[in-house]
């Protein structure tokens, strides 16, 4: 049962190859964790976001979206981060309290409410949104983002998350 | 795999390049398979690896360095503190330093006991010195990255014995630090010196060494 | 002359191929390596020390260890001879290593037949690892090393028990104490931890005229204190 001899240098060949892929492997494993897991450590971060206290309840007239500009300190990196956004609160006809970001939901551009049409538009696309934010007319593929609200006392509070 | 090559062998003729760098005959005096203790031939090649692991970790270090005064500490601190395999990232990169110096200096002590430097590898033997002077360099300007206490001041002292230097020593360190004293211009030309100037000059004569590795071959002894 | 070693298809998967086999041995070494240096990174832990501090001029720096063999070689050149320790003897080694292949011509490879050069590498070899043990044994004994616990809360407390009995009745803290020496109310701002407790060993550092005395604290105590004073800020 002996083996001819070119065939037992082509097993010991393939014994060679196959370690090689082996021990690259490992290497591969061993390095690429801990470097992937690296690089999207802070991707993985939970954002902590506050309540802010954006308009007096009593102010509001229904029906007429009032434009807030808040601000919020973000932590970014080591960092703290003072960011500013701003948003649509809307008081509707029934008392209800959404708010809406400004942010067009086509390619992100800042939307405005039209008073005379009562619909928000958008300058960049010609993207146009209902007062409940939601799309009926041009590019825009979804709803205006709405953000977590609570009424306390009178006063309206957001947190910038999506609802 | 294999159709990915071929697809690429037949447009780009890759063969006769791989056979010119791997298929070739290694003696058996430098075969660990064939003789034990030539396990000393295989410290050049340790070396690179290190040296790929360094470039590899110190990439994905540059991802949170900021190199200011105020941001190069606070970052490396959320490399070692907040971040997921921070601390194992920085520890790789920081004990790779270690090895590399352990590892280049085992592999000139190979090169001397087997007379390797002797003609004709003079030439190689002089980049091999190129080299241990990059590994240095990075060791030392790597050192002043974290801008901690030890960083700063093991830098200064440093730096200063450059001072001593005969007629232009004054020159040279305040070149060397961009001013009389050790700071944010200092971080910025090391930390520039550590990850643009000194990789190009290690790819360079690395690139050289293994050309006249591969032309010379494996020294015999004689 | 030059002894290539010709490549050849039809020698693949000999014992003395280079791919694969002695590449699998390369491969094996570079992952018992990176074992290792994985290894050593968890249990040898990186220390990231106080943020640099340009006005403490007390700190001592050690270089990383491998540097350290010079760093002792420094210290045997005094004054004039300083220039000789960092500049004409790395130049004199540079030069030798430079000009060892056009020193040593002879043909042979055979190091127990190259007696001048094996003595010399042998004798760099040994003064490298000499010159970083002493350096180490020297580091151990030397008397500037401080090495700080951790700070808690129970060291902030006995701290300022501590400061209560020995210090308040020159310093004032806080609006109490007394007013022959500095108010140490934002010390923590000023100076680090290893800083306060380099003056409480050794109050001369701030300055030669100081009246601050010695005060005999145990180590436990002193860094108690050295707490505190570094969290008033």
């Amino acid at each position: 049962m002996e083996l001819p001899e070119a065939n037992e240098t082509l097993s010991r060949r393939r014994f060679f190859v196959n370690g090689i892929k082996v021990v690259a492997g490992l290497l591969g494993l061993g390095l690429g964790i801990p470097l992937v897991g690296f690089f999207i450590a802070p991707a993985l971060k939970k954002e902590q976001h506050d309540w802010i206290a954006i308009a007096d309840l009593n102010l509001m007239n229904a029906g007429e979206p009032a434009k807030v500009t808040y601000q919020y300190t973000r932590r970014d990196g080591w960092k703290t981060a003072e960011t500013r956004k701003t948003a649509f609160v809307v008081k509707h006809a029934d008392g209800k309290i959404t708010a809406l970001t400004n942010k067009c939901t086509h390619l992100g551009c800042g939307v405005e409410w039209n008073a005379s049409s009562k619909q928000f538009t958008c300058p960049c696309h010609g993207g146009v949104f209902d007062i409940q934010g939601n799309v009926t007319a041009g590019p825009p593929p979804k709803p205006l983002t709405r953000l977590m609200v609570k009424v306390e006392v009178n006063k309206i509070f957001i947190k910038d998350a999506q609802q | 795999m294999s159709r990915i090559y071929k697809f690429l062998d037949d447009r780009l003729n890759l063969s006769p390049l791989l056979k010119e760098i791997a298929d070739h005959q290694v003696p058996d005096h430098a075969n660990p398979l064939k003789t034990p203790t030539a396990l000393i031939y295989c410290f050049g090649g340790i070396c690179l690896f290190i040296l790929l692991l360094q470039i590899l970790t110190g990439v994905f270090l540059m991802l949170y360095y900021v190199p200011s005064p105020d941001n190069a500490y606070a970052g490396v601190n959320y490399i070692q503190n907040e971040l997921a395999f921070g601390g194992l990232v920085r520890g790789i990169h920081r004990v790779g330093a270690s090895a590399a110096v352990v590892m280049v200096f085992l592999h000139m002590m190979r090169v001397v006991l087997t007379g390797s430097y002797k003609n004709p590898r003079e030439l190689n033997w002089i980049v091999g010195i190129v080299l241990l002077l990059t590994v240095m360099g990075f060791c030392f300007t790597g050192y002043l990255l974290p801008w901690d206490q030890k960083a700063y001041w093991a830098t200064t002292v440093g730096v200063n014995m450059v001072e001593s230097i005969p007629l232009v020593g004054n020159f040279l360190a305040a070149a060397l630090r961009g001013g009389s004293e050790v700071g944010m211009l200092t971080l910025v030309r090391f930390y520039v010196v550590h990850v643009m100037f000194l990789p190009a000059l290690l790819v360079i004569f690395l690139a050289a060494h293994f050309f006249m590795v591969r032309r010379q071959g494996i020294s015999r002894p004689l | 002359m030059m002894n290539r070693d010709a490549p050849s298809a039809t020698q693949a998967g000999n014992p003395g191929s280079f791919y694969p086999n002695h590449l699998f041995v390369e491969s094996l070494a570079a992952l018992a390596v990176f074992a290792a240096t994985v290894l050593a990174a968890y249990v040898w832990q990186v220390p990231l020390e106080e943020m640099a501090d340009p006005g403490d001029t007390t700190y001592v720096p050690r270089p990383e260890w491998y540097f350290l063999f010079y760093f002792q070689l420094l210290k045997y050149f005094e004054g004039p001879l300083v220039v000789v320790g960092t500049f004409f003897l790395p130049l004199l080694t540079l030069t030798l290593l430079i000009l060892l292949p056009f020193l040593d011509t002879s043909p042979t490879t055979d190091i127990r037949k190259r007696p001048c050069a094996a003595a010399l590498s042998l004798a760099g070899v040994v003064a490298v690892v000499a010159l970083t043990a002493l350096s180490v044994v020297e580091d151990e004994s030397h008397v500037d090393k401080i090495v700080l616990p951790p700070i808690t809360e129970e060291q902030i407390t006995a701290g300022r028990e501590i400061f209560n009995k020995f210090c308040m009745l020159c310093h004032a803290i806080d609006g109490k104490g007394g007013f022959m020496a500095p108010d140490l109310t934002q010390i923590g701002s000023r100076a680090n931890r290893a800083y306060i407790e380099r003056v409480i060993i050794n109050p001369q550092i701030v300055s030669q005229t100081t009246i601050m005395s010695v005060i005999p604290l145990s180590d436990a105590e002193r860094h108690e204190v050295s707490a505190f004073l570094s969290r008033k800020k």
